[in-house]
């Protein structure tokens, strides 16, 4: 239950960020002057960046449709685009390349964990991307072009490449408790035929240490098997009945869990333009702040020298945008791809919800001061007070 | 020697002054980009996560000394005395909530523990125009270990109110709290609030903190959240009540408040309000827009008409709280 109560902490927490107005408050004329002329100046800067993987980057149709962009790879005539954005649409898709001429498409091959297909087109081969195996580092300037050149997606390497499957991660099989302030972590419960269990780790029992590393609290006990694998085996130091000793515990997979729907964190992730369909549960992932549309996902990124270092794969919210690396695309393509008529697309999971579910959307809030919006106003943030009480309500209920 | 390393430097700037001219109207991305990295791995450390378990509340902060004060929001330690202040790696340390000034959603909190802790340096908010390229990081959606906070870039939208700005760094539920950088890694804002539009994500600006610091610093808790910048206790007033709408371009005055910035500058009734700062007034609520983007403190010039003739004065504004009743 631990974690149920991890994971609404957070919910809780997503209310602290608080909703203003649809519009941007107060936005003088000349300061949207100054920002769009911006805009275009970084815009045509970036273009000679984008000219070479431009050339490898195609629109995927459907009739008067775009589905998604493409990334053109083997011999020119391979296109690597978004599985679930073309999946409903097999049997009239059309490419269209840097030179605006048609192929007709098919789909050949389906990665599905990673969403990904691959379509052979008729017609004259096109450029393959040139990839490369540049690793941009944090805050490193990530940009996807559209086919005539002019970016799609402009943004920098938010977090470092990472495993967004959760069970993948290694698991200990404890609850922790969440009276004790620490240092340590307190264990409330052990769960069955996990490797705490085994190791005979039990409630009451505090985590001191875990790989010689000392641990301060829950979110340090995490961290440090963040960086582990399922099946290895590290050492703990433990306090028990009075006295400190050494294990050995085996992690285990994490098993899967049961997701709780949040509305207002839903809410939040889809201001600010549409998001993808299939947006996480990716197992290899540069996270960025580049904000391309569901239908231009597919096609390349490129570094400001403009080498390809991935593609596109999802835009998962307001804040977040995935890029398969180039190394991961590689090993993809090195794999058995699956028969298009057998392949699902892997739709996330129905949320559970736990939480109520009440429109939450945001309202414009007029800028002029009147009794009616004051009032108006009064009322909306009793509403959001209303639902922080309701978590906490549901949060007391865990408990 | 010393003369010759003096003429040196003097080509080097001529030369830099040049080229900065040469390249004006093309940004150099290079440069730019390799700012953003330094900024992003400089300030990553001292990006904390903030959470409560007795308020079930997750935001973020940010380090301002080596021994442990955080600046964050208001609201992320709202209703709480402690919380567990979780830097990216993992490692946790009681922070005690300081103190808040909610009108301007902005609070401190102090580490415990000897340190020294990872910081960053104070910048300045107020010189910021629409533009100026910034860089945020925050806890995205409260601590996450298998990431570190993650980076955003982007540039001011636009300024105001009051101390806020608004910027496309994007933002969401657990942001709050975290920390904007100019990309000299110096702290200009603290995440607010966002809108519907993705280019309205909200920040306090640090320079709203330096007037508070030492009420916050002592403990003192006060003020009142708000989403609206004309209910909001800090919004700037001149002290006058605005007359009917006329075909007249600008607002009358039909009232000055005693000790008012308006009453100090010697304004009168039936004076019309024609310009602030060299921007053409039309009418009333073009006159709050306007004062919404200052703050109370600053000097403004007020273009008038008197008996036919213009006139130009210069107001210092004053906080609405300092002058109006609280509604």
């Amino acid at each position: 239950m631990n974690r149920m109560m991890t994971k609404l902490f957070l919910t809780c927490a997503l209310s602290g960020l608080a909703i203003a107005q649809d519009d941007i408050p107060l936005l003088r004329p000349e300061e949207r002057a100054a920002v769009d002329s911006q805009t275009e100046q970084l815009n045509a800067s970036l273009k000679p960046s984008l000219a070479t993987a431009a050339q490898s980057t195609v629109r995927v149709w459907s009739g008067k449709r775009r589905l998604a962009y493409g990334a053109v790879i083997g011999d020119g005539r391979q296109i690597l685009t978004k599985w679930s954005e073309v999946a409903e649409h097999a049997n009239h898709l059309v490419v269209d390349g840097p030179n605006r001429e048609s192929h007709d498409a098919k789909i050949t091959g389906v990665h599905e964990e990673e969403d990904l297909a691959i379509l052979s087109i008729d017609g004259e081969a096109l450029k393959p991307i040139a990839w490369s195996d540049a690793k941009p580092p944090l805050g490193a300037f990530v940009i996807a072009p559209q086919p005539d050149g002019r970016p799609a997606a402009f943004g920098v390497v938010s977090v470092l490449e990472r495993n967004l499957r959760e069970t993948d991660l290694a698991f200990l099989g404890i609850m922790s408790d969440i009276e004790y302030r620490g240092p340590g972590v307190r264990i409330s419960e052990v769960q069955p035929n996990t490797g705490a269990a085994a190791a005979g780790l039990k409630e009451g029992d505090i985590v001191l240490a875990v790989k010689e590393r000392p641990i301060s609290g829950l979110m340090e006990l995490k961290s440090t098997l963040t960086g582990t694998q399922p099946g290895e085996t590290v050492p703990l130091r433990v306090r028990a009945n009075g006295g400190e000793k050494n294990l050995n515990v085996t992690l285990s997979k994490r098993p899967e869990l049961p997701k709780i729907y949040n509305p207002r964190l839903d809410q939040m992730e889809r201001m600010g333009g549409k998001i993808s369909r299939v947006r996480d549960s990716f197992t290899q992932v540069v996270q960025s702040d580049m904000r391309p549309e569901p239908n231009q996902i597919g096609g390349p990124v490129v570094d400001l020298q403009g080498r390809v270092i991935g593609i596109t794969v999802a835009r998962a919210d307001r804040t977040r945008s995935f890029i398969m690396p180039t190394a991961a695309v590689k090993n993809m393509l090195a794999r058995p791809a699956k028969d298009p008529s057998i392949a699902k697309v892997l739709e996330p999971e129905k949320q559970v919800a736990l939480l109520p579910e009440k429109s939450d959307a945001p309202r414009n809030h007029p800028m002029a001061p009147s009794p009616r919006r004051m009032r108006e106003h009064l009322s909306e943030m009793e509403r959001l007070m209303e639902f922080m009480r309701e978590e906490m309500r549901a949060l007391e209920l865990e408990r | 020697m010393t003369l010759g390393s003096i003429q040196c430097l003097a080509i080097v700037s001529c030369l830099a002054a040049a080229f900065g001219t040469l390249t004006a109207s093309e940004p150099d991305l290079a440069a730019l980009e390799a700012k953003v990295k330094f900024v992003a791995q400089q300030t990553l450390p001292a990006t904390v996560a903030l959470l409560s378990e007795d308020i079930g509340a997750s935001g973020s902060g940010v380090m301002v000394s080596a021994d442990g004060l955080i600046l964050t929001a208001a609201h992320v330690v709202q209703g709480a005395k402690e919380m567990s202040v979780v830097f990216p790696d993992g490692e946790q340390v009681t922070g005690k909530v300081l103190g808040a000034n909610y009108s301007k959603d902005i609070a401190m909190v102090k580490a415990k523990g000897k340190g020294p802790f990872p910081y960053v340096k104070l910048g300045e908010s107020k010189p910021l125009q629409a533009g100026d390229w910034l860089v945020a990081l925050g806890h995205s959606t409260g601590f996450d270990a298998t990431r570190t906070p993650p980076v955003r870039f982007g540039r001011v939208i636009s300024k105001g109110p009051g101390n806020f700005l608004t910027t496309d760094c994007t933002l969401i539920g657990g942001d709050s709290g975290g920390p904007l950088f100019d990309l000299d890694g110096k702290l200009v804002g603290i995440h607010s609030s966002i809108g519907k539009d993705r280019e309205n994500n909200n920040h306090a600006g640090i320079d709203g903190f330096k007037s508070d610091w030492n009420s916050m610093h002592s403990g003192k808790t006060w003020g009142a959240l708000t989403l609206n910048p004309f209910a909001n206790p800090e919004m700037p007033v001149l002290g006058i009540a605005m007359g009917m709408r006329s075909e007249l371009k600008g607002v009358m005055v039909e009232g000055v408040v005693e000790g008012s910035p308006a009453a100090i500058a010697g304004m009168k009734n039936g004076d019309v309000i024609v310009a602030l700062d060299g921007s053409a007034i039309n009418d009333g609520s073009e006159l709050l827009q306007l004062l919404a983007k200052r703050e109370a403190g600053d000097e403004v010039k007020l273009d008038l008409l008197r008996d036919n003739k213009t006139l130009s004065t210069t107001v210092k504004l004053m906080r609405r709280s300092e002058i109006f009743e609280t509604p």
